[in-house]
């Protein structure tokens, strides 16, 4: 395993630029979680770094090397794809081979190594299939094989969850996570999905039209978020911000609350607002509220519910959670 | 069994009964026509071809005088039948040989979308565009130690030109040639539709697990378009076998009967010399050809898709 250092990398298409100019350090072992919207231009960078993209500019280091000019097969890295990209002619054992026998492997050491990756994924018995007779979560397990028996420097995830039903994807973060204690390998994932990067990573790089935003922790960056982009983008439910009337208070032109740092009260307390819309998940309850002055809010409370559609109820935000923007930075 | 649950019963064989009674229709009203269609022009020249080749007959009246299998004997036993399966197979080995890997590696190497590659393609594909015999004349001055290109190119490198179409050992190879250059393009053309139906992930995988470029060739993209290959496979083959109106005007079979196929050697024994019943068996010999090849395809076809 080793460090990835993207240094002042910038892609440009003609005219149009994808990347301005980023740079990002990657630590040795860590599961590196780069997450924004679409068309952000993370793909282009993770595509950049597995050598599929040339670069308009800069250089891209894996441990000690400068891998910029590298062929993507010499870089030391494997890749999973979001369509799995598994060869449909072959089996499951050939697929997960495939870059072994490309290596020109002796057939004994092969064999071992394709069992050893099968048995860590939980797929020995499905060794002699075609991926046709496989699920999406099969099929994903067999793409991470593939990439677990070149024994790579660094692993690259292109979305690979984004074809999964729900329920597949959140036992797919769990083996993953797994995984990657288990190998300790160095691996950069990209998602548009904001669960996946809270829940998997060790260090979340935000991205947002070609630029970094912010780069940390989760509870870092959920806590204390550089920017309003950054704020918005991490949360479920998203963090509501108030102008005007709500803002001028505490002294700021945008405040953000996340909807769980709210208390709800049935009198009227710091703010009024009225029940637009109640969602009932069961463990907690999302109010959707609408401000004296027409802006909207969430809150969420754990538990049932206990307030109708259209009842007047009381908000408290707690103070020590609240945050200050200005010009879409924070305050703080 | 309560009259509830038998009331019930009924009712649900009377539904699948009208269920099996609609698609006995659909499948009447969607078949019927194919089925007459086919009948009238396929199965029944077929049987004619059939019934004719056991007589005598000159296409005058109608046929009287039966001669049983005399006629096949007359096909197999002619000197000329032989040189006409000959240059059938000869044809139908460049096609497979020359043809459609000439076709591959062309549309390997063009069936990315740029400018450049779409031009190129266009240039390939012209030739098949082309009739068959405005293909063949415009391929008989070329070769024309005369007049044509063939001529020129000997007066440039100082030698006496060749009438390779008047050469019964060249004819073959010089109409091998034109073959070649009239179909290519088609081929070339179906490959590219397969090739542009392979995921980019796919190919970007295998270059990632270290495939080389000529690698990725073989165990990715040919095994990818497998399909393609045998539709083209038999293609070809059948194209052979039936190839006919692009020698018409190169060499008419000749010289000296050297460049019959199959097809021609019907023509010229068969209808020019007014022996229907003789060349309904030849005609029959060539359907039962096309059928064997027919059969392997489909035995082929279904392995590859396995």
């Amino acid at each position: 395993m080793s460090s990835v250092s993207i240094v002042d990398v910038n892609k440009h298409y003609g005219g149009l630029t994808i990347l301005p100019s980023l740079s990002l350090s990657i630590p040795k072992g860590s599961f590196t979680v780069i997450v924004g919207p679409s068309g952000c231009g993370k793909s282009t960078l993770l595509r950049i770094v597995a050598g599929l993209e040339s670069t308009s500019g800069g250089q891209i280091r894996i441990g000690d090397r400068d891998v910029t000019q590298v062929d993507a097969a010499e870089r030391g890295i494997a890749m999973v794809f979001q369509s799995y990209a598994l060869y449909p002619h072959m089996t499951v054992a050939q697929n997960i081979g495939f870059p072994l026998r490309m290596s020109r492997v002796p057939k004994p050491e092969a064999d071992r190594k394709v069992l050893d990756a099968a048995c860590v994924l939980k797929l020995e018995h499905l060794l002699d299939r075609k991926p046709k007779a496989l699920s999406g979560g099969q099929r994903q397990r067999v793409a991470i094989g593939r990439a677990i028996v070149r024994e790579p420097e660094v692993f690259l995830f292109d979305e690979p969850l984004s074809n999964l039903d729900a329920a597949m994807r959140t036992q797919m973060r769990v083996d993953l996570a797994e995984l990657h204690r288990k190998l300790g390998a160095t691996m950069i994932y990209v998602t548009h999905d904001q669960v996946e990067a809270m829940t998997m990573a060790d260090q979340i790089v935000v991205m947002n039209a070609g630029r970094i935003e912010q780069v940390g922790s989760p509870m870092e960056l959920y806590n204390t978020p550089r920017t309003e982009f950054v704020a918005g983008f991490l949360g479920a439910p998203k963090m509501n911000f108030l102008t005007r009337a709500f803002a001028k208070p505490y002294g700021t032109e945008t405040l953000g609350i996340r909807p769980e740092h709210i208390t709800i009260e049935p009198t009227p307390s710091v703010w009024t607002a009225r029940v637009r819309h109640v969602e009932r998940l069961g463990a907690s309850t999302v109010y959707y509220l609408d401000m004296s002055d027409g802006q909207s809010l969430i809150a969420t409370t754990s538990g049932e519910d206990v307030h109708g559609i259209g009842s007047e109820i009381g908000l408290r935000p707690r103070k020590d959670r609240l945050h200050r923007f200005k010009d879409g930075i924070s305050q703080e | 069994m309560t009259s509830t649950t038998i009331a019930t019963a009924n009712a649900e064989a009377g539904r699948v009964r009208l269920r099996i009674n609609r698609t006995h229709l659909a499948a009447i009203v969607l078949l019927v026509p194919a089925v007459v269609l086919f009948g009238v022009f396929v199965v029944l020249p077929i049987l004619q071809a059939l019934r004719f080749s056991f007589y005598d007959w000159n296409g005058y009246g109608s046929p009287s005088k039966f001669v049983g299998i005399e006629n096949y004997i007359k096909v197999v036993s002619q000197r000329h039948f032989g040189t006409a399966l000959r240059n059938t197979t000869f044809i139908a080995l460049v096609s497979l040989l020359v043809q459609l890997p000439l076709a591959l590696w062309l549309a390997l190497s063009l069936y990315r979308n740029t400018w450049f590659t779409a031009f190129l393609r266009t240039v390939f594909f012209l030739p098949y565009m082309l009739a068959e015999i405005a293909a063949g004349l415009m391929w008989n001055f070329m070769y024309d130690g005369n007049y044509g290109l063939a001529h020129s190119l000997a007066d440039a490198i100082g030698v006496e030109p060749k009438f390779v179409l008047a050469d019964p050992a060249w004819v073959m190879p010089a109409i091998a040639v034109v073959l070649v250059w009239k179909y290519f393009g088609f081929h070339m053309m179906i490959y590219i539709a397969a090739l542009q139906g392979i995921p980019n992930d796919m190919v970007e995988a295998a270059r990632l697990d270290g495939a080389k470029p000529w690698q990725i060739v073989r165990h990715i993209k040919i095994p990818l378009i497998r399909s393609a290959l045998a539709v083209t496979a038999f293609f070809a083959i059948t194209g052979s076998l039936q190839l006919f109106d692009l020698i018409v005007p190169l060499t008419n079979g000749g010289p000296n009967n050297a460049s019959l196929t199959i097809v021609g050697f019907l023509y010229q024994f068969g209808v020019t010399r007014m022996r229907i019943g003789f060349g309904s068996a030849v005609s029959i010999v060539l359907f039962a050809i096309c059928v064997v090849v027919s059969i392997i395809y489909q035995r082929a076809a279904r392995i590859v898709e396995k």
